[in-house]
């Protein structure tokens, strides 16, 4: 199936607008179809299925779309992510890495998989830590070097343990080249200020724009 | 051991707490104010000294734990729950139960047969049956015990795996039903079981939170399920109540279409009260990490700003369950709050 005519910005819409749809294998398509034409794959990556994720979490932040959209959506971008990755040189160049995962104690991971499929939309490099992450794999993240550390909680019972990662990413001497972010339902301002973390993110769509910023910083 | 009263407040209410609550659910708001922080295993452990597995699997120590915690606030309920994955690891679903940790899920749940659970005999649901009817011992007719339960889509979500779940909600909603209703049916079983033994069934629907799924899928799947046994418990004889904790705005009219006596929600009272109109009974909503973080004059400044913008048709709590780690003068500052104050 070789639609040579098509424009490709036509085409990137239409990724764009299958991830918005919530349509995994239209997207799958759409994707082997740009390959088809040669085009770049890091393009429909970055100027395709980025842009749906965007508007998805926009519309997630305007409470038009809720957690099952966006779980629906996420499968959409992977099913052209997988496709175009697998095409990439190994020369092309993440923005960054970023290690994400859900605090010692705490299983609740919806929320950091949402995290994790916008930031590598967004064209980082994610290690997913997983989820029950003890402090020690986080530190040993950081020390691979990882540029920032996501760390997310859902329960008041285990925010804590994002201090505990804070200062031992202090006592290993990381912080300086390790940025901190955390996130998760009862993580604010005032609770990001007390334990240190360089920022916090109130969704992902936000997580996205404040580890872009953490990385853009620099070390 | 009926009539140890609370070790604590200063201000014993004239009229015992069960008959300020019957008042209150049927239409009669007591001049004394009810109030429950939502003081569950987790925190009443914690006050009693006990770690959290004891209390988890242990009928004595459940109704222990929460005993010692009533007596030692004087709030004017006593909440029987343990976690909310109770109900789907009966019917066969994996937990991971720790020394001091709420008991999670393993996920993927492997669930070999869909069939409703046997509350007399499967998982922990005796444990809870056992310790509600401890605790009706132990406070006879004068303090309400209310157990809780979780709503159908919660535990729909639970025994499915709850991404998979959410997701078949929007690409195989013949699936999500399917388990809606297995869940549903053995949610009735446990109400049931719960009535008999002497508990009023209080459903919490921790996943059909706004913060989870929209209007729409609430509308869809978790309200009808949540009105089949709303309607099925108060058939019973008894009043009950709905929780649903999260950013619950635009549904709560609907979570009171349920026919739930009490509705119990996380966010603003005033918001809420605005959704649900002056009649009925909200029950909420002083923010859990408030409780948790103090200090307790500011909690206490919560708790009254909470009862008035929920005015007589309230009961004062907190949006979700007391924080295992909440300092005791904070959750001492709500009950304090709702006894200085009186309705005319």
């Amino acid at each position: 199936m070789i639609e040579s005519m098509e424009p490709p910005e036509s085409l990137l819409a239409a990724l764009a607008a299958a991830v918005v749809g919530l349509r995994p294998a239209e997207v799958g398509t759409l994707a082997r179809r740009w390959l088809d034409m040669k085009l770049p794959p890091d393009q429909a990556i970055t100027e395709g299925l980025a842009q749906g994720m965007k508007r998805v979490g926009e519309k997630f932040a305007a409470r038009e779309y809720f957690v099952p959209e966006v779980l629906l959506a996420s499968r959409a971008m992977y099913a052209g992510f997988d496709i175009l990755k697998a095409e990439l040189g190994s020369d092309r160049e993440p923005r960054g890495r970023v290690a994400l995962g859900v605090v010692q104690g705490d299983i609740h991971d919806i929320g950091k998989n949402i995290v994790k499929v916008m930031v590598q939309a967004a064209g980082f490099e994610v290690v997913d830590l997983g989820r029950n992450v003890s402090v020690d794999t986080f530190v040993r993240a950081a020390g691979e070097g990882v540029g920032v550390v996501g760390m997310s909680s859902l329960m008041t019972t285990t925010m804590p343990n994002m201090a505990r990662v804070i200062e031992a990413l202090d006592k290993a001497g990381l912080r300086g080249s390790t940025r901190t972010i955390i996130g998760g339902a009862p993580v604010n301002t005032r609770f990001c200020e007390q334990v240190g973390a360089d920022a916090w993110a109130a969704d992902a769509h936000s997580a996205v724009i404040e580890i872009e910023k953490l990385a853009a910083r620099g070390t | 051991m009926t009539g140890f009263g609370p070790r604590n407040p200063d201000r014993v209410p004239s009229r015992p707490a069960a008959e300020r609550v019957a008042s209150l659910v049927s239409g009669k708001p007591p001049a004394e104010p009810v109030v429950f922080p939502m003081v569950v295993a987790d925190h009443a452990s914690r006050i009693a000294g006990y770690p959290i597995v004891e209390s988890v699997t242990q009928a004595d120590t459940l109704a222990r734990v929460l005993y010692t915690a009533w007596r030692e606030y004087g709030y004017d309920m006593v909440m029987v729950f343990t976690d909310t994955v109770l109900e789907a690891e009966a019917m066969g679903a994996q937990v991971v139960i720790s020394e001091d940790e709420n008991p999670f899920l393993l996920e993927p749940p492997r669930v070999e047969k869909l069939e409703p659970a046997d509350p007399d005999k499967d998982g922990r649901m005796p444990v809870v049956l056992e310790a509600t009817r401890q605790l009706r011992k132990l406070l006879g007719d004068d303090v309400p015990v209310i157990t809780s339960i979780k709503g159908p889509f919660s535990v729909a979500a639970f025994l499915c795996g709850i991404e998979r779940f959410l997701e078949s909600t929007l690409e195989r909603p013949d699936e999500a039903q399917e388990y809606l209703r297995v869940a549903t049916d053995n949610q009735l079983r446990y109400a049931e079981a719960v009535f008999r033994a002497g508990g009023i069934p209080f459903v919490g629907d921790p996943v059909a939170s706004g913060s989870l799924i929209g209007p729409t899928l609430f509308r869809k799947f978790a309200l009808p399920a949540l009105a089949e046994l709303v309607g099925r418990i108060r058939g019973l004889g008894t009043w009950t109540g709905v929780h649903v904790c999260g950013n619950t705005v635009g549904i709560v009219a609907d979570i009171c279409g349920s026919g739930a006596d009490v509705v119990s929600i996380e966010i603003d009272m005033a918001a809420a009260r605005r959704e649900a109109g002056p009649d009925k009974v909200l029950m909420g909503s002083i923010p859990t990490s408030l409780v948790l973080e103090g200090p307790a004059d500011k909690v206490a400044e919560a708790a009254r700003e909470n009862l008035e913008a929920g005015g007589p048709n309230t009961i004062l709590s907190t949006g979700c369950d007391v924080p295992r780690d909440a300092p005791p003068e904070n959750v001492k500052a709500v009950v304090e709050a709702a006894r200085r104050r009186t309705w005319r």
